[in-house]
């Protein structure tokens, strides 16, 4: 156990180190970064003071090194438009965020485990219907254009719900339903396949030749297999939300990292974007590790396979 | 003599006889998609959309681009105040919506399918090369590839996307380059599967070599599996051309797409709806048609996962 924590663990830094170099020739691939962010009809003086600032003359394994230095001792650089530390920053935003995605996943497992349950349960049944034209519908609708529809219909025609900002959990519903919706329904298609292929395995037919009830299978024998699969998911679909998140903020102004993102790209504010890239690897490599390790908790062929 | 030439025989026929039959004859296939009520649906729909792409001028009276500020923001037929001239409506310029919706369907179908191809041709190729030579090669595409799935998708294409600039070979380049890993896993996994199975070591025991292998016998096995893994990729690739558009970072903003058009449509969200509502449901149906073709093909394709 000790040899897959250390092994995993040294894999995920590799993975940050090359997340690093990433972002780091990806800004300079293009040739020039200060055209990326100094306005096409600069003056060459600027150009040149703003290389001199930004330490773009030095050679570029210098560059490397204080960059990969300075992200290691937790220094992501400073934001051009805030002149304020880039971390900093994305700590203020990274709460409401993580708040959103939160409920998102909430509402996506709420539906989708007892929908895609009693489905896989009954295969051909009306809530197996309905699982599958939840899974299906998941796939076909847009979440930012999901967002914008139930801003019309429950903001602006019923009146119910706000439709942008973060002052109350009321304004936190929309948003939520939002995001989570194409996970749901990657949810639903999960639990429905994977019941259905745990209720097909050999130790269910011998609970039901050893002439147990089918209640008692279903409670004791079926759901427990269904949870493992179904709770390395959500580590997965939990760095889905961040991702999805920044569409989802954006149709709802909500203060979180993907408004800040949004404005960092429409106002040239490289560095931050730089910035929270990094970090937003960083947290879906360490959220990766740990899924990794809780599932080889549950089951310990992982460790060895 | 004798035993040794039915040894090669039977080896032959081995060699012959492939692990899944994958793709078959198109004839049969074709034909198996009548009595499938989603599958039929499915490529109806798509068929629409693909054939709209194509004909868009010949469909409207108007440009894509560039209205009549006289008939700016007119709402859709059945709202009051709607025209018959404009059926969906028009935007603050006067254009067309229902024009630009169709010429839209040109930008996401070009972008998906040639996305989806760059990113099969990469993927399969580097995926071949890590399972069947193994070694260096292996570790350095495997690295390649779970950095790239390491940090989330969205998030990867917005910042590749913010710095190439917005322009539509950028963003197919784009989209190749980033949904390759995808590719890449499914064909090394297979590779290193089908390697050890018996067609391939008769195969080799009769000769073959690697040129002849990959294509004579691993890839008619990777064929249908591949097919449907690019439509649903497909159909991924229309949500993100979307959501960058919906960003302004997919073509230049005054080419008509369908997410450049809901940008603008939340701009107006409360004055215009319809600038929102239906450029999304173009995404929706489309994806729709493209994942009910994709279910049927799985289907088909391989008939263990049947209902899954």
């Amino acid at each position: 156990m000790i040899g897959f924590v250390l092994r995993r663990g040294a894999e995920s830094l590799l993975l940050l180190l090359g997340a690093l170099l990433l972002v780091f020739f990806m800004v300079r691939l293009t040739g020039d970064p200060v055209s990326l962010i100094l306005p096409m009809d600069a003056p060459m003086a600027q150009r040149e003071a703003f290389r001199e600032a930004m330490g773009l003359n030095e050679p570029l394994y210098r560059q490397l090194a204080g960059f990969i230095g300075g992200a290691l001792q937790g220094d992501l650089g400073q934001s051009l438009r805030f002149r304020q530390d880039n971390l900093e920053l994305i700590w203020q935003r990274l709460p409401a965020t993580v708040e959103l995605a939160l409920a998102a996943l909430l509402f996506a497992v709420l539906v989708a485990v007892p929908l895609g349950v009693l489905g896989g349960m009954n295969p051909g049944s009306l809530a197996d219907r309905m699982a599958r034209g939840v899974g299906l519908l998941g796939q076909t609708v847009p979440s930012f254009w999901l967002g914008m529809l139930l801003i019309l219909l429950f903001a602006v025609e019923l009146r119910w719900l706000p439709s942008f900002g973060r002052d109350s959990l009321a304004s936190l519903v929309l948003p939520a339903i939002a995001l989570g919706f194409s996970g749901m329904g990657q949810l639903v298609r999960l639990t429905r396949s994977v019941v259905l292929e745990v209720r097909s395995s050999d130790f269910i037919r011998t609970a039901y030749s050893k002439g147990l009830r089918a209640s008692h299978v279903s409670f004791r024998h079926v759901l427990p297999n269904v949870a493992i699969p179904i709770i390395s998911v959500l580590g997965i679909q939990f760095t889905y939300l961040l991702g999805g998140s920044i569409y989802i903020e954006v149709v709802f102004a909500w203060p979180g990292l993907g408004t800040l993102l949004e404005g960092a790209i429409r106002d040239s504010d490289f560095p931050l974007v730089q910035a929270m890239t990094i970090f937003i690897a960083f947290i879906a490599i360490s959220i990766h590790y740990l899924t990794d390790l809780c599932y080889s908790l549950i089951d310990p062929r992982i460790r060895t396979g | 003599m004798v035993g040794d030439r039915s040894r090669l025989a039977r080896a032959k026929a081995l060699a012959h006889q492939p692990v899944s039959t994958g793709l078959g004859s198109p004839r049969p296939l074709l034909r198996r998609l009548k009595g499938n009520l989603g599958g039929m649906l499915g490529a109806a729909l798509v068929l629409v959309v693909a054939l709209s792409a194509v004909f868009a001028s010949y469909l409207t009276p108007y440009g894509p681009t560039g209205g009549d500020l006289m008939s700016a923001r007119i709402p859709p037929l059945w709202v009051e105040g709607g025209s018959n001239a404009h059926l969906l409506g028009t935007d603050q310029l006067g254009q067309d919506l229902l024009t630009r919706i169709v010429y839209g369907a040109r930008v996401s179908l070009l972008v998906s399918f040639l996305g989806v191809l760059l990113a099969l041709t990469i993927g399969v190729t580097l995926g071949l090369i890590a399972g069947y030579f193994g070694g260096w090669w292996d570790t350095v595409i495997s690295g390649y590839t779970n950095l790239l799935l390491s940090i989330p998708y969205l998030v990867l294409v917005i910042v590749v996307a913010t710095i190439l600039g917005p322009s539509l070979t950028n963003v197919i380049l784009l989209f190749g380059v980033t949904c390759s890993p995808v590719f890449i896993r499914f064909t090394r996994g297979e590779v290193l599967r089908l390697k050890e199975q018996a067609f391939i070591e008769a195969a080799r025991g009769l000769g073959a070599g690697t040129w002849r292998i990959i294509p004579r016998h691993l890839l008619p096995n990777l064929i249908g599996p591949l097919i449907t893994l690019a439509t649903f990729e497909m159909s991924a690739m229309i949500f993100y051309e979307a959501g960058l558009g919906f960003l302004g970072l997919s073509v230049p903003p005054e080419v008509p797409s369908w997410g450049n058009m809901l940008a603008l449509g939340r701009q107006h969200l409360l004055t215009q709806p319809w600038l929102a509502i239906y450029p999304g449901l173009a995404i929706a149906i489309t994806a729709l048609g493209i994942n009910l073709l994709g279910d049927w093909l799985r289907d088909t394709l391989d008939p263990q996962a049947r209902g899954r």
